[in-house]
């Protein structure tokens, strides 16, 4: 039971931190990132070669691979998802080309792989297993991320002019809100957020060329199925698939958990229009009427 | 105030207005009026930087308008109420009229909205309700709300009684009146419901393909046989 939650809360985790960059840019401008993943890999890269190579405090590589990720962001920005707001098939394609790009770079660099980050903090003892204490604080920095995200949101003058850019761009727009600049402001968050998660991962995972692609998988999964609203979509999308994914694993192996989420997000795909955060809207709405 | 000049705009490469000379001056209630797809909606658009202009001038406050981006426009005191109401339906009331509140630069004091809660009551009720849970006609006031609450010299009403019940029509039609009397604010109104533009227009424009056709008096608008032509009657 332990080794279930624990495997339930590594997968949230997981799902959480590769989704919530690329929900946030779909949310709001509209673009599907597909390059999200390979932010991820600056990140994890930035991480490696300052930590694993020039032995920089782990601390100090995270910040620094979120600044450089949101400098990326806003490079990918002007020269690309410019052109590309509110026309998610086409940013779809475009995106994953330069993936694909970006990809073969960071295969360049890094060859057979970047240097190794040590996993700080070691291990655990709960019970009579022990469990990777630096998996634990992945997992917190996930939940403080979704409750400080949710303040940003919801609490503050961007979050207000980012959600309202979200429902109704031209009329946020006709508003006095310059929505480019909303953009390149959601833009460097997401990057940032791409930076991290890719930096967090890092100590636990070998950082090649193919590093962010590990990622995109749940990371598209969980924002199509979290819907349009990129906080309460992603939180739940992350919940409802990392318990399947967590439960099959456990039972029958890592690739029949995969497979099993993938065909539970074409359930719910089918079953809920709108996902998640359409659900919820649907459920708030009709609890207003009665 | 605010001029075009030959002012041509579509969308794409595809012109829908086709040379619209208009002016409206400081303090005037003028209403367009024209059947169902002859440009309205478009030039209400253009004119607040929605659709860009393919030629032509849009002159505001003696400074050409053109190249500005819509939140420059409203940046300048251009305050626009769209068709279909468009508020934010996730937003609560309350975040609706701090999204129009932003250019005044009062703070979002809840206080600062007393005035607005004047003119529409319910609003002071609905505050925290979401508002695409609200009716047509609330949503239409809320509309017209968030835009009162940027203090704009000029406010584009695009229709604002579609989908709006005939009580509430009349409602709109009193505070429209009342905005321009009391705040001093200039309205251009595009409007398809009679009674209402005959109650409020000071003058007017009549519109057919893409071009003004017909300078209209306030003895015009109130001529129902003169001015139905102009109109899906």
């Amino acid at each position: 039971m332990l080794q279930m939650i624990y495997n339930f809360l590594e997968s949230f985790a997981y799902i959480s931190l590769a989704a919530l960059g690329m929900s946030i840019i779909y949310g709001i401008t509209g673009i599907t990132n597909m390059a999200q993943g390979e932010l991820m890999l600056i990140g994890a890269m930035v991480v490696s070669y300052m930590c694993g190579m020039a032995r920089v405090p782990f601390i100090v590589g995270i910040i620094a691979a979120m600044a450089i990720t949101a400098i990326a962001g806003i490079i990918l920005d002007r020269l690309v998802l410019t052109r590309l707001y509110s026309r998610s098939e086409d940013s779809l394609v475009c995106t994953y080309g330069v993936s694909i790009a970006l990809m073969q770079v960071g295969t360049i660099i890094t060859g057979t792989g970047a240097p190794a980050t040590k996993s700080p903090f070691g291990t655990v003892l709960i019970g009579s297993r022990s469990y990777s204490a630096y998996k634990f604080i992945i997992i917190a920095v996930a939940l403080i991320l979704f409750g400080v995200l949710y303040m940003v949101f919801n609490k503050s003058r961007f979050g207000l002019h980012a959600r309202a850019t979200m429902e109704r761009r031209e009329i946020a727009a006709s508003l006095g809100i310059n929505v480019n600049k909303m953009n390149i402001l959601v833009i460097v968050l997401a990057s940032a957020l791409g930076g991290l998660a890719g930096a967090l991962y890092a100590p636990t995972m070998s950082v090649t060329g193919t590093y962010g692609s590990n990622f995109l998988t749940h990371a598209f999964v969980a924002m199509i199925i979290g819907g349009a609203n990129p906080l309460v979509g992603t939180f739940i999308a992350a919940l409802v698939l990392a318990v399947v994914e967590s439960v099959l694993s456990l039972y029958f192996g890592a690739f029949i958990g995969r497979i099993g989420m993938l065909l539970v997000a074409i359930l719910i795909i089918r079953m809920i229009p709108g996902g998640f955060s359409g659900m919820v809207e649907r459920a708030m709405v009709k609890s207003r009427k009665r | 105030m605010l001029k075009t000049k030959n002012l041509v705009s579509g969308y794409g490469k595809v012109p829908i207005l086709h040379g619209v000379d208009f002016e409206i001056n400081e303090g005037e209630i003028v209403s367009i009026i024209g059947r169902n797809g002859v440009g309205k909606s478009t030039f209400m658009k253009t004119i607040i930087g929605l659709n860009s202009s393919m030629s032509g001038e849009i002159e505001y406050s003696g400074e050409i308008i053109n190249k500005k981006k819509p939140f420059e426009r409203a940046w300048l005191g251009m305050g626009y109420v769209p068709q279909g109401h468009m508020v934010f339906p996730n937003l609560t009331v309350l975040e609706n009229l701090e999204m129009g509140e932003q250019i005044s630069k009062n703070g979002s004091s809840e206080s600062n909205y007393d005035f607005i809660y004047e003119y529409f009551p319910i609003l002071r009720e609905r505050r925290t309700q979401k508002a695409g849970t609200m009716s047509g006609g609330q949503q239409a006031m809320l509309s017209i709300a968030r835009v009162l609450t940027g203090n704009p010299k000029i406010i584009l009403l695009d229709e604002p009684t579609e989908g709006v019940q005939p009580n509430i029509v009349d409602a709109i039609g009193e505070i429209i009146l009342k905005i321009n009397k009391e705040l001093g604010i200039t309205i251009l109104l595009v409007e398809q419901h009679l009674g209402l533009i005959q109650s409020v227009s000071q003058r007017g424009f009549a519109m057919d393909k893409g071009v003004i056709v017909e300078r209209l008096s306030r003895e015009q608008i109130h001529d129902y046989e003169y001015i139905k032509k102009f109109l899906a009657i």
